[in-house]
């Protein structure tokens, strides 16, 4: 009898009984043990609610955008009045001189295209995988 | 007030010694390079009444610059890489009425909760491994464990209609 929650690959197996990929005989024998076991029913019910919720595409830079937000804030709550304070005045300065030339060293790309992260790029080889398959067959 | 001065001054040194005029020139071009190549994709797809692929994520990475380009491949993985660029070049080259067989199938796929996905790209592979007869008796029989709009994915993508 398999345990989803005791089974080394309880994970794997519960997210394939829940897209219906396993065989016959394996998908009766889990319909019966999670009608049996309350902690799996648990798990199953958990995982199914999970599903409903669509995942939304993260778009281009949003890492970037976020990091900059939050430096945006941080520096709200600082206040300007705090960067005239005489010994950080200086570090100031020569921080704003340094932003301003790695922003003119760093080739310009399409704006949020520059700062795509390998999760961009991993969802865009996702998402060739999907049209790719989803191509109609040649008959 | 003379302190501030003298940061200011400092500042604008520093910025001025180490990021020389070229170096504006040179992103200005840039850019201006990129929005060039931008247009002519587009002017093309026009020319050719090409329709763009549903995916908003692959119509930006198409966008790019071929160096943009070659950086972001540069984070895969050789096959993963070598997978992906075989796959692009074959959705390129698709004729149009395939690739406006994928605008209304891709929309219609990515509407689906992430299980029901997985299950129905198992179920394409496995269909586009039969031949085509076969396809069809296992299209009738997947009835039972697909929803109508899962079915409608799965016979478009295998050409064969309802009833067949």
């Amino acid at each position: 009898m398999i345990c989803l929650s005791k089974h080394e690959q309880g994970a794997e197996l519960l997210a394939s009984y829940l897209a219906r990929t396993l065989d016959a005989p394996r998908m009766a024998e889990l319909d019966r043990h999670i009608r049996e076991c309350a902690e799996c029913r648990g798990l199953a019910s958990v995982w199914e609610r999970l599903d409903e919720f669509a995942v939304p595409e993260v778009s281009p830079g949003f890492d970037a955008r976020l990091y900059a937000r939050i430096a945006r804030e941080g520096a709200r709550v600082w206040g300007w009045r705090r960067w005239l304070w005489p010994p950080v005045a200086p570090l100031a300065a020569a921080a704003a001189a340094v932003a301003v030339v790695l922003f003119l060293h760093v080739p310009h790309g399409s704006d949020s295209v520059q700062q795509a992260s390998a999760a961009d790029i991993e969802q865009v080889a996702q998402a060739v995988d999907d049209l790719d398959l989803l191509t109609p067959i040649d008959r | 007030m003379r302190f501030l001065f003298a940061n200011a001054l400092v500042a604008v040194l520093l910025a001025g010694s180490v990021s020389p005029a070229a170096a504006q020139v040179g992103a200005v071009k840039e850019i201006l390079r990129q929005k060039a190549l931008r247009q002519q994709r587009i002017k093309q797809q026009k020319q050719q009444k090409m329709l763009p692929l549903p995916a908003p994520a692959v119509e930006r990475f198409l966008q790019m610059s071929p160096e943009e380009q070659e950086r972001e491949l540069a984070k895969l993985t050789p096959e993963r890489r070598q997978q992906m660029e075989q796959r692009l070049n074959r959705l390129q080259q698709l004729p149009p009425e395939q690739l406006q067989g994928l605008q209304d199938v891709y929309p219609a796929f990515q509407n689906l909760r992430p299980a029901r996905k997985q299950a129905v790209r198992q179920e394409i592979q496995e269909l586009r491994q039969m031949r085509p007869a076969l396809r069809k008796d296992r299209l009738n029989g997947d009835a039972g464990s697909f929803s109508p709009e899962e079915m409608d994915i799965l016979r478009r993508v295998t050409g064969i209609p309802d009833g067949q």
